[in-house]
């Protein structure tokens, strides 16, 4: 057990250094990096200084490992904007990050899966209608558009709610609403299709007829089975949640890690850029194996390691 | 797929396209919302292709005299925005871009990643090793931000954001088409074929390709709606296609500075969208129930 969390922490970490591999060698293929690092209106004699003090007339391969054993070490060089260490600038961002991501995986579980549930054992009903309208609406609509659309109603024309910024509760309601609205409808989607299966199946009948209460069947029986692939899901969803972040934090003002990044990009600070490129590759790694493990927890016929 | 077709894959492929073809039109009448879909494409890409002709080549000059008329004003259907241009055409240009950029992407993700997940799935080795170390990194890997750094090295334009979509999704296509190619290489006739001294090539593109062609079809429409919606999420963030050119993802981006006084400038380009990832998405769903009932997501 403790090899194989071993084993996926390292393969981990190789994930993360071929990311800042390729990032790097993106920034070099794309000609003269320090184009990319420069002011736009720096001048050609500047040009030249800023190409020295930042190593660029370095060979290839000194400058990689210049720069992995500074990554190593956290240090992803200064921003050029805001002239301090760039991993500085993203670790400020990261809880107002995980705030509206932690919240909205809260509200994609408790509103997906109930759904999902629902969905299944009323099988035809107006739920299930109601189940698969959202699950492919969930599937349509960008994110970002459904952001504005409510944006326009509940800030705009009913002014219940602010359009944008963070502080207090009232803040975090509708980004964290459209960010979690794509994982509500997969959620629903899963727990529907896997509930249907496991209702379908020969345990479920013995249950059943061993005269257990419906509540005991859907709880002890079927629902824990379902868990399984639910928990799966749910790596792959922390990741998708982060990639939302990205243009969901943009539509509200909200000024987490997807933010920084985007303006980062804009402005053309890759310090910034790569400092968050680790740190989303790092969370996501992290989540996927804690699903893993917690997978190994709930389905004890699976062996890790 | 059923049996028959699948025996009948590796040897006649027409007989394979008309019986499939008859499949496809009958399944078609029984639902009606795939019909409406496809016909909706249908209207999309032709409006997307008549574009040039249907709208003025002043469309984006600006007319300050009718300023963010609401729809159905003065002869503007969906009204005008803050520099008095005309929301509809505006919207049928952005067609233009979103249907270039579903097509190309996809094409082109498929033509790269197809060919390197075959041959990852049957020779194995080091490529495939290759292979599934990007397909890790490229799953730890915000796709839109990945796509974001892309465009932001590359530059901007639309040439750009087809490059840097096809760069972020080819690796879909190669591991769909790995694990595929990995089932179909152990059967019999695959076996067959390789024992009697047939081709590579023959064997990839005669045998291999044509059992692994469904899923891949299914999987080219959702990555249709997949790659429109990322473009427009890239436009409206600041990247991809540059104002003057209008795309629906910047329309909805430059509306929102008029969120308090113009509804339409963000709503309408927002709802072409959707309504065109839905119905990219119900053929889909439509495509995978017909012609692979295997596959259930």
């Amino acid at each position: 057990m403790k090899g194989y969390v071993l084993g996926r922490l390292a393969s981990g970490l190789i994930v993360i250094f071929l990311a800042l591999t390729a990032v790097f060698f993106m920034l070099r293929l794309s000609g003269d990096p320090v184009l990319l690092f420069a002011p736009m209106d720096t001048s050609r004699t500047n040009l030249e200084e800023i190409r020295e003090r930042m190593g660029f007339n370095e060979p290839l391969a000194v400058q990689y490992a210049t720069f992995m054993g500074d990554a190593i070490q956290g240090d992803f060089g200064e921003s050029t904007r805001e002239r301090r260490p760039a991993i500085e600038i993203v670790l400020e961002r990261l809880p107002a990050t995980l705030q509206l991501g932690g919240l909205a995986l809260v509200i994609s579980l408790s509103v997906g899966i109930p759904l999902g549930i629902l969905s299944a054992t009323h099988h035809g009903s107006v739920w299930d209608k109601v189940a698969r309208l959202i699950a492919v609406l969930g599937q349509a609509i960008p994110g970002f558009w459904l952001g504005v659309l409510l944006m326009l109603l509940f800030a705009v024309q009913l002014n219940w709610l602010p359009t944008s910024g963070r502080g207090g509760v009232q803040h975090i309601i509708l980004p964290a609403i459209t960010l979690s609205a794509l994982s509500t409808a997969r959620y629903a989607r899963l727990t529907r299709s896997t509930m249907l299966d496991v209702l379908g199946q020969d345990y479920m009948r013995t249950a059943k007829a061993k005269g257990l209460s419906n509540g005991t069947v859907l709880w002890r029986h079927a629902l824990k089975n379902a868990s399984i692939s639910l928990i799966t899901m749910t790596g792959l969803e922390i990741g998708r949640l982060i990639e939302g972040a990205v243009v969901i934090e943009q539509v509200f003002a909200w000024p987490g890690m997807g933010r920084v990044t985007v303006q980062a990009l804009l402005n053309r600070d890759f310090a910034v850029v790569m400092a968050a490129v680790v740190l989303f590759a790092a969370m996501y790694t992290l989540a996927n194996l804690v699903a893993d493990l917690t997978y190994g927890w709930a389905n004890p016929q699976v062996k890790l390691g | 797929m059923s049996t028959a077709s699948v025996a009948a894959g590796g040897t006649s492929g027409i007989a394979v396209s008309r019986t499939r073809q008859n499949q496809l039109l009958r399944s078609l009448k029984r639902d009606p919302w795939a019909s409406v879909s496809l016909l909706f494409l249908l209207a999309v890409v032709l409006a997307a292709i008549l574009s040039p002709v249907l709208v003025p080549d002043t469309i984006n000059s600006p007319s300050f005299g009718s300023r963010l008329l609401p729809p159905l004003t003065d002869g503007h259907i969906a009204g005008t925005d803050q520099l008095g241009r005309d929301v509809w055409g505006r919207m049928l240009l952005g067609a233009r871009i979103s249907m270039t950029v579903g097509f190309l992407t996809v094409v082109l993700s498929a033509l790269i990643g197809v060919p390197i997940g075959m041959l990852a799935g049957y020779y194995g080795g080091w490529l495939d090793v290759l292979l599934m170390r990007l397909v890790d990194v490229q799953l730890a890997f915000p796709f839109i931000l990945l796509a974001l750094t892309i465009n932001a090295i590359l530059g901007l334009g639309l040439r750009n954001i087809i490059i840097t979509l096809v760069i972020a999704g080819w690796i879909e296509y190669a591991r769909i088409a790995r694990g595929e190619t990995l089932v179909v290489r152990e059967r019999e006739f695959v076996q067959a074929a390789h024992l009697t001294g047939a081709r590579s090539g023959r064997i990839f593109l005669r045998h291999i390709l044509p059992n692994i062609i469904t899923p891949l079809i299914v999987i080219s429409t959702l990555q249709v709606a997949r790659f429109i919606i990322a473009e427009a999420s890239i436009s409206f963030l600041g990247f991809g296609v540059q104002p003057p050119t209008p795309a629906w993802g910047s329309m909805v981006s430059e509306g929102l500075d008029y969120i308090f006084s113009a509804w339409w400038l963000i709503t309408l380009p927002g709802l072409a969208l959707a309504l065109v990832a839905l119905a990219v998405n119900i053929t889909g769903d439509w495509l995978r129930d017909t012609l692979d009932p295997r596959i259930r997501t």
